[in-house]
């Protein structure tokens, strides 16, 4: 009696009705609806990276601005959202020399500016740009206008407009780091 | 038993993998770009030459060096370090006339050099005398640095002997070594 009322309530979901036509009379009739969901969010397999920028000086001292000895300014990533418009967040860190300290027409920082440029489903972009300063903004917001586009790269970081202040410090020798952060909201 | 049947069902869909991650907790995705870079320990000269003339060397009335036309004279150079084991070095080669001293003259003067670079901690020389020569002087350390750097000459002296007449020649080198 139970395999027959199972079997009974597969069919009439089969048949996408509350009231099967083969239903006889005196039969039972149940039904069951099937929902589900997707929430808002955003996902990476993969969303770190390195920017080289190897020797920043030029022969006298002072930041080569053209960063001729980088290894590649832009990395790229793949973000997947289920929103309908993500939020880019863009911040970042002054490059630092960690172990000298700087003295007069010297300098051990570097500013630069930061741009995740989102491509997105309407096949435009969208730039979010952040500039490292001695007091560091807050992060820059930019409330995309469409879905991320579903390619195989939709976020490409740059690194632009390195600078000293004043240009003409000479920069102290070692290693410089900084970092970019990045965060894609999934906001509708 | 229609009621049992209804629960069943319902506890099937919870138990599907795909329905359970589709309700999972919303939430934004995270990633940074770490940026590095390098600059390497260097020196460099701005002003890397300059001469100091000293008209006349020895005493008229005796014709052996006088020692107060080299002593107290200088000349400046400019230069930078950017590392903060930067050394500078000094090498005073004599003062020499090229023609060879007959007995009762010489043809040398000899004089210690001394050079002055100026860091933010404090000023710092390195000497060098020319009696050794090509023997350089120890090193010291200016760490980082850009500022002139005066050369002076003391001590001058010379055999117990007549200056032989003739253009005479020297030379004070400073090296400045860049170091991390």
């Amino acid at each position: 009696m139970n395999k027959l009322l199972l079997l009974s309530a597969v069919a009439a979901l089969a048949a996408g009705a509350s009231a099967p036509a083969f239903a006889a009379a005196g039969d039972a009739v149940g039904s069951v609806g099937v929902t589900g969901s997707v929430a808002a969010k955003c996902t990476s397999a993969s969303f770190s990276d390195t920017i080289v920028l190897n020797e920043l000086a030029a022969t006298n001292g002072t930041l080569d601005t053209s960063l001729p000895n980088n290894t590649g300014l832009t990395k790229s990533f793949k973000i997947s959202c289920t929103s309908a418009r993500p939020t880019v967040l863009v911040s970042a860190t002054r490059l630092q020399n960690g172990t000298a300290g700087s003295s007069t027409g010297y300098t051990d920082v570097v500013d630069y500016t930061a741009t995740a440029v989102a491509t997105l489903a309407d096949t435009s972009t969208s730039p979010t740009a952040y500039t490292t300063a001695a007091v560091l903004p807050g992060a820059t917001s930019n409330h995309l206008t469409d879905r991320l586009a579903n390619t195989a790269t939709n976020l490409a970081v740059t690194l632009s407009a390195a600078h000293t202040t004043p240009a003409t410090n000479i920069l102290t020798a070692g290693s410089y780091s900084g970092t970019i952060s990045i965060t894609v909201q999934p906001t509708s | 038993m229609k009621k049992f049947l209804i629960s069943a069902a319902l506890l099937a869909a919870a138990a599907v993998p795909g329905i359970a991650s589709a309700t999972a907790a919303p939430g934004p995705v995270s990633g940074t770009v770490t940026v590095n870079g390098t600059v390497a320990a260097r020196c460099q000269f701005t002003t890397g030459t300059a001469t100091i003339t000293i008209p006349e060397l020895s005493d008229p009335a005796t014709g052996n060096l006088l020692a107060s036309t080299v002593n107290g004279q200088s000349a400046n150079l400019v230069g930078w370090c950017n590392g903060t084991t930067s050394t500078m070095t000094v090498n005073a080669s004599p003062i020499l006339n090229a023609g060879t001293a007959p007995t009762g003259f010489t043809n040398r003067v000899d004089y210690t050099a001394t050079a002055t670079a100026h860091p933010a901690a404090g000023a710092v020389s390195a000497t060098d005398g020319s009696a050794d020569s090509p023997t350089a002087g120890s090193a010291a350390t200016v760490g980082v640095f850009t500022s002139q750097i005066e050369v002076g000459l003391s001590g001058a002296t010379s055999a117990a002997a007549k200056l032989l007449a003739g253009a005479y020649t020297g030379q004070v080198l400073v090296t400045l070594t860049p170091g991390l």
